[in-house]
């Protein structure tokens, strides 16, 4: 009897489940949502509602945008969301941002004009920047509608 | 010196690490990326070249094609009323497909309502960029019409 428990306990010792490969596998499915989640360095303001267009193209290239937010109230923001209290303020940040722009890079306006918004303020905004000297406007979209 | 060597034996087993619970750690993370992950769409570009007034008159003579959007929404084009984006999309497929063929530049002036709200004015570029026009004229600001 006493033999019999013995070979039991060296049974139970045997039984070790080896989870150092489970580590690793899960490490890895960490460090890929970690590396393919996208750092957004010009977040989209959240206030702005961005309209639905099917043939907007992905981004082709980052230099020389000047992010415009127009808002659903009429008002205008800078890319980091600080408030443009008028049509002049609107005109000298382009301007500024314009001179900013590298030489050989065309500038362009990124216009985030929240859809619920009237196209009075966007042609506000156009008008601004071609005060400014810059023709080229880019009108953000999402290419599909947003989910929930 | 019988104990002693018991001791020894015992000093042999003890370094195992227990990593169950590095497991679990890890586990709660992954879940805490998968729950907060949510699918955001991409933003993605209509790019439109928007000429200032130079003040200087064109050397080629082109028929520009008028667009006007109403405050209700309703697109026109050349004073012929669309009936929906996908007329709308025929019909300016129709003048650049012209405007190819004759070897000119399309010249699209867009006419729009002051209270037009932004998501119609959008439907309008995306139209405009099916079918690659990305020069426009915006007329000046119209009001309660």
């Amino acid at each position: 009897m006493k033999k019999k428990l013995t070979s039991i306990k060296g049974l139970e010792d045997e039984c070790k489940m080896d989870s150092s490969s489970m580590i690793d596998m899960v490490f890895q499915l960490i460090l890929f949502f970690m590396v393919s989640s996208r750092m957004l360095t010009n977040q989209i303001d959240p206030r702005v509602e961005l309209p639905v267009a099917t043939n907007a193209r992905p981004p082709e290239e980052a230099a020389g945008r000047i992010v415009l937010h127009v808002y659903d109230d009429g008002t205008f923001g800078k890319d980091n969301k600080e408030p443009l209290p008028d049509m002049a303020a609107v005109t000298e940040y382009v301007t500024q941002r314009k001179e900013k722009v590298d030489a050989g890079t065309t500038p362009k306006v990124l216009l985030r004009g929240d859809k619920r918004s009237i196209v009075k303020f966007s042609k506000q905004a156009v008008k601004a920047s071609g005060d400014a000297g810059v023709s080229t406007i880019i009108f953000s979209a999402f290419p599909a509608a947003k989910k929930g | 010196m019988a104990k002693k060597k018991r001791f020894e034996s015992e000093q042999v087993e003890d370094p195992a690490l227990d990593i169950s619970s590095l497991i679990d750690v890890s586990f709660l993370l992954l879940i805490y990326f998968l729950v907060t992950s949510t699918l955001e769409p991409r933003e993605s570009d209509l790019s439109m070249e928007m000429p200032t007034d130079s003040g200087k008159a064109s050397s080629i003579q082109i028929d520009p094609l008028k667009i006007r959007l109403t405050a209700t929404g309703q697109i026109s084009i050349a004073d012929q009323i669309m009936a929906d984006d996908a007329q709308m999309e025929s019909e300016l497929d129709r003048y650049k497909q012209l405007t190819d063929a004759t070897n000119k530049k399309p010249l699209v002036i867009v006419t729009s309502d002051d209270e037009a709200k932004q998501q119609r004015f959008i439907d309008l570029m995306n139209g405009l960029a099916k079918v690659g026009i990305t020069t426009i004229t915006l007329s000046g600001f119209e009001k309660g019409k």
